[in-house]
């Protein structure tokens, strides 16, 4: 904020504010002097009002000065800006707005929605710009949207668009939309205006918006939140595994959220498949609860999953989904052929529902494997590995050497690595945080998993960071861990030969290992993308022939109209969808809302420089903050207060 | 008696005259006089009977009394004695305070009044000065020599430094054999109980007490003045501060300090008069004079 004068010219007459002061020195009573019979009293009485009077005389000063430089003050005009004014000229003036359309903007307050009162602020800014002004908007979406290229002059056009554009259901940071638009003012001219309209929801990562503008940019806000909703939410859909096996028990995790300043009991509904089930949950004020359904399914294939709570003032974030994705087993892939791979396969086969597949050949791997362990790894069919991985086969690992580019892939050393005999063998011990792979035995019901003793084993000389551990050695040496750079593999430098450890000997190895493939697999985002983004095609080119996106309840979003369909046109809203061709399912996607939109509590933006924003109640202000307001009304009304102030003091007499 | 005409204007005598002292008590004197004394006399004005007891002159048992009652009574008549009266004036220099008469000169003249109405009664008149610790005594006398002498001593006394009544009263203890009337002229700048404390063995010899408390006008209220430069007419210390804002505070300590000598008063069965110098001289007498 600044003050800035219209009549800067007569700032030298500030001098005048010495002018009580003067007057105060010069016009001291030279007193008379006055014999009198006895002080006796007079002093007792003196002694007593003095503490009450030099104060009084003190108050009077300052209340003339303060009074003087209020009459200058009126003279001199100020007018009050909400930033700093920086050198402005009188000319062009190029307007940015960012409007927040992201899904929060959604819900309602007082009868109507965010987003209808920011398009409707927008409007009113547009309308105050004068006749050569250039402006732009840009909405904020998962991906930036903005309407023209570069601020432009037709501010009708702007309007138009902002009626017609409806909120999206899709997640977004202001960061993102203010960057573009800090780039389309960088070569803009005259006086570059940036102005934000948003509930100002916090970041994805719970931090408050940060909005960076050079300081050439004059950068307002104009928040439309009126506070926060006591919103519920569904905010996740998990399941534990996130590869379930037919006939075997699975849970659904639902989060639920709730914003409320008070606890609540809520009905939460679940359909899987066409089966339903309802749950109460319990969720605590401003916190959340995990609400966890266990289930065992004897079907197969993708079954949808459809959690839901009763609506309320945004009922977007109300419901959720996710692909369940049942199969008959899993397929393991196992290669190579020491006996650490024939132990994992001994072991695999005696797992229900697991069956391992022998894997010959790493470059001709079979199409559906849910799982590969590779003993004696040598940076064979890297590539192919690395694709699968993405496409979220989780792989374990036991290097017998890495070459650079496995290394640089995993962040961790290159070289062949040398096999240590220890003597005596060294013992096992269970990582601090545990694991979350082995935390059913976190109680010791099963015995520990760290039970066993290693004898021989290769020398990685990995830093520790590099993995989130499973199991170490007593010496605190990483033998099993996940690699931090791609969760989905794990590094394992754990022999199982009979003359190099016994741990598969131990009683507790099967269910342990076992338990640690369940949690091999991490949530699937193969099987959900966050609204905004565009789903991929299951098939394409020629064989997307006849392809089709169709809703849940059948309805058709989108059609193959000749070849060459590759992906959905448009972002779509939150559901689930189904890529069919004729009868056919080819695979069930579900289009999520972003977490970061149900938390719809206002924040205070951020800069760079930590200073406060300015700020805007409505768009209608947005002129007096070009133009400053006028302060000498105000000054005036001081200054009537102040003579008041100083008549009554003048005239109040000093208690005796 | 051309001292004595300075304070005393013929005006003054002419009202002089109209007047007499009146002592409110009975008053013990060695001499007769026209004043009834507490003691039994032999004036001819019959005042009592007493019972006849061994040692009474019995020339004096009323034999008709004897004759009716059968009782031995004694007639008693009342004694007329010659009173006294003692003025003590205070010649401090607050005493010179005062336009156009300063409060030394008013107190002055009403100790010159009060003389001259005691001798004209046929009564004794004394009087005591007090300016710092020097004090200047006029045993009490009745002639016209003495009043004149007294008229000089409160003509010349010019005010000075500051008195010590008490101490002074003190003094004037030792100097007085039989009680009398004791006037104490003063604007009495000190605590009422230093100066009681002082007045204590004159009170027990059953002194009949008056003090005359004499005030200036501007004294009460405080000039008008916006500042001053008071100096204290004693000791000379300064205090520039504004009256105005002093006033009400002032008034109200004047007050205390009033009403510490009334409640004193009342309580020892003194009579404490304010005196204001613009009021009519005679008003300071009224309990002494009719």
């Amino acid at each position: 904020m600044s003050i800035g004068l219209d009549n800067p010219g007569l700032a030298p007459l500030a001098l005048l504010a010495g002018l009580p002061v003067l007057i105060h020195l010069i016009a001291r009573p030279r007193p008379r002097l006055l014999r009198f019979p006895s002080l006796m009293l007079l002093e007792k009485a003196h002694r007593e009002s003095v503490n009450l009077r030099r104060p009084r005389h003190w108050l009077l000063l300052i209340l003339r000065t303060l009074w003087v430089l209020l009459l200058l003050g009126v003279f001199l005009q100020p007018r009050w800006f909400a930033r700093p004014q920086g050198e402005r000229t009188d000319g062009q003036r190029s307007l940015v707005i960012v409007l927040d359309a992201t899904a929060s903007m959604r819900a309602r307050e007082n009868g109507r929605s965010r987003y209808a009162r920011a398009t409707a602020e927008a409007v009113t800014l547009l309308r105050q710009l004068d006749t050569g002004d250039k402006a732009n908007l840009i909405r904020v979406r998962a991906i930036p949207e903005p309407i023209y290229t570069e601020p432009g002059v037709n501010r009708d056009f702007l309007m138009e668009q902002v009626r017609q554009r409806p909120c999206s259901q899709e997640g977004g940071t202001l960061e993102a939309a203010v960057r573009l638009a800090v780039e389309q003012l960088a070569t803009a001219e005259g006086d570059r205006e940036l102005v934000v309209i948003s509930d100002f929801q916090a970041e994805p990562d719970g931090s408050p918006p940060l909005l960076q503008v050079p300081e050439d940019i004059a950068l307002t806000t104009l928040p439309v939140a009126e506070g926060g909703l006591p919103n519920q939410a569904i905010t996740d859909v998990q399941l534990l595994p996130a590869r379930p096996v037919r006939g075997q028990p699975f849970q659904i995790q639902v989060r639920v959220l709730n914003e409320a300043g008070q606890a609540v009991r809520l009905p939460l509904t679940l359909q899987i498949g066409s089966r339903f089930e309802r749950l109460e949950v319990s969720v605590p004020a401003s916190g959340s609860t995990l609400a966890s359904l266990e289930l065992e399914m004897e079907s197969e294939g993708p079954l949808p999953v459809v959690a839901s709570l009763e609506p309320d003032l945004f009922p977007d974030d109300d419901t959720r989904t996710c692909v369940l994705p049942l199969s008959s087993d899993l397929q393991i892939g196992i290669s190579g052929s020491d006996a650490t791979a024939r132990m994992w396969k001994r072991t695999v086969d005696a797992l229900p529902g697991v069956q391992s597949v022998r894997v010959d050949t790493l470059e001709a791997l079979p199409e559906r494997l849910d799982l590969l362990m590779i003993s004696g790894w040598k940076g064979d069919a890297m590539e192919m590995l690395r694709r699968r991985v993405e496409a979220e086969m989780p792989l374990i690992l036991k290097p017998a050497e890495l070459p650079p580019a496995a290394a640089e892939w995993l962040g961790l050393p290159a070289g062949r690595f040398a096999v240590q005999r220890m003597d005596p063998p060294i013992g096992l011990r269970m990582p601090d945080p545990w694991p979350a792979e082995l935390a059913l035995f976190r109680e010791d019901s099963y015995g520990s998993p760290a039970r066993g003793l290693v004898s021989r084993h290769a020398v990685f000389p990995i830093q520790e960071e590099a993995l989130i551990p499973i199991l170490s050695l007593e010496n605190g040496e990483t033998v099993w861990g996940r690699v931090r750079r791609v969760p989905e593999v794990q590094f394992w430098n754990l022999p199982l030969g009979a003359d190099e450890s016994d741990l598969a000997q131990q009683p507790q190895w099967v269910p342990m290992f076992g338990e640690a493939l369940r949690h091999s697999f991490r949530t699937s985002e193969r099987l959900s993308s966050p609204a905004g983004t565009h789903l991929p095609t299951p098939l394409d080119g020629f064989e997307a022939k006849g392809l089709e996106l169709v809703t849940l309840n059948q309805d058709p979003v989108l059609s193959e109209k000749g070849a060459g369909l590759v992906q959905s046109q448009d972002p779509l809203p939150p559901g689930l969808y189904e890529w069919r061709r004729g009868e056919e399912v080819l695979s069930m996607h579900a289009v999520l809302l972003p977490e970061a939109e149900s938390h719809l509590t206002p924040m205070v933006p951020e800069t760079q420089t930590g200073k406060e924003l300015p700020k805007l109640e409505t768009a209608e202000g947005w002129r007096e903050l070009q133009e400053g307001i006028e302060l000498w009304p105000w000054l005036l009304a001081a200054g009537l207060l102040i003579a008041a102030a100083e008549h009554a003091l003048t005239q109040r007499k000093v208690p005796a | 008696m051309s001292l004595s005409n300075d304070i005393l204007t013929p005006a003054l005598l002419r009202e002089l005259d109209k007047r007499r002292f009146q002592p409110r008590n009975r008053v013990e004197g060695r001499h007769s006089g026209r004043h009834k004394s507490p003691l039994r006399g032999s004036s001819t004005e019959f005042r009592d009977y007493r019972e006849y007891t061994p040692g009474d002159d019995p020339a004096r048992v009323d034999w008709r009394v004897f004759a009716r009652n059968d009782r031995h009574v004694i007639r008693t008549y009342e004694q007329e004695a010659q009173t006294g009266c003692v003025v003590v004036v205070d010649q401090s220099a607050s005493m010179n305070f005062g336009k156009p008469e300063t409060k030394h000169r008013h107190a002055s003249r009403l100790a010159a009044c009060l003389c001259h109405l005691v001798i004209h009664s046929q009564d004794r008149a004394g009087l005591y000065t007090v300016r710092g610790d020097k004090t200047e005594w006029y045993p009490p006398a009745g002639n016209a020599r003495h009043l004149e002498g007294v008229h000089r001593a409160l003509a010349s006394g010019a005010p000075a430094e500051t008195a010590d009544l008490p101490g002074a009263l003190r003094k004037l203890q030792g100097l007085l054999h039989t009680s009398s009337t004791l006037v104490l002229i003063s604007d009495f700048y000190c605590e009422p109980g230093d100066l009681f404390h002082g007045l204590n063995p004159f009170l027990h010899r059953g002194f009949d007490v008056h003090l005359l408390h004499i005030l200036d006008p501007v004294e009460r209220t405080l000039p008008e003045d916006r500042m001053l430069k008071f100096r204290d007419l004693e000791n000379s210390a300064e205090l520039k501060t504004d009256p105005n804002s002093l006033r009400t505070r002032y008034e109200a300590l004047l007050a205390d300090h009033l009403r510490g000598f009334r409640e004193l008063s009342v309580r020892r069965g003194v009579r404490h008069k304010l005196h204001i110098t613009d009021q009519p001289l005679f008003d300071a007498l009224s309990e002494l004079v009719e």
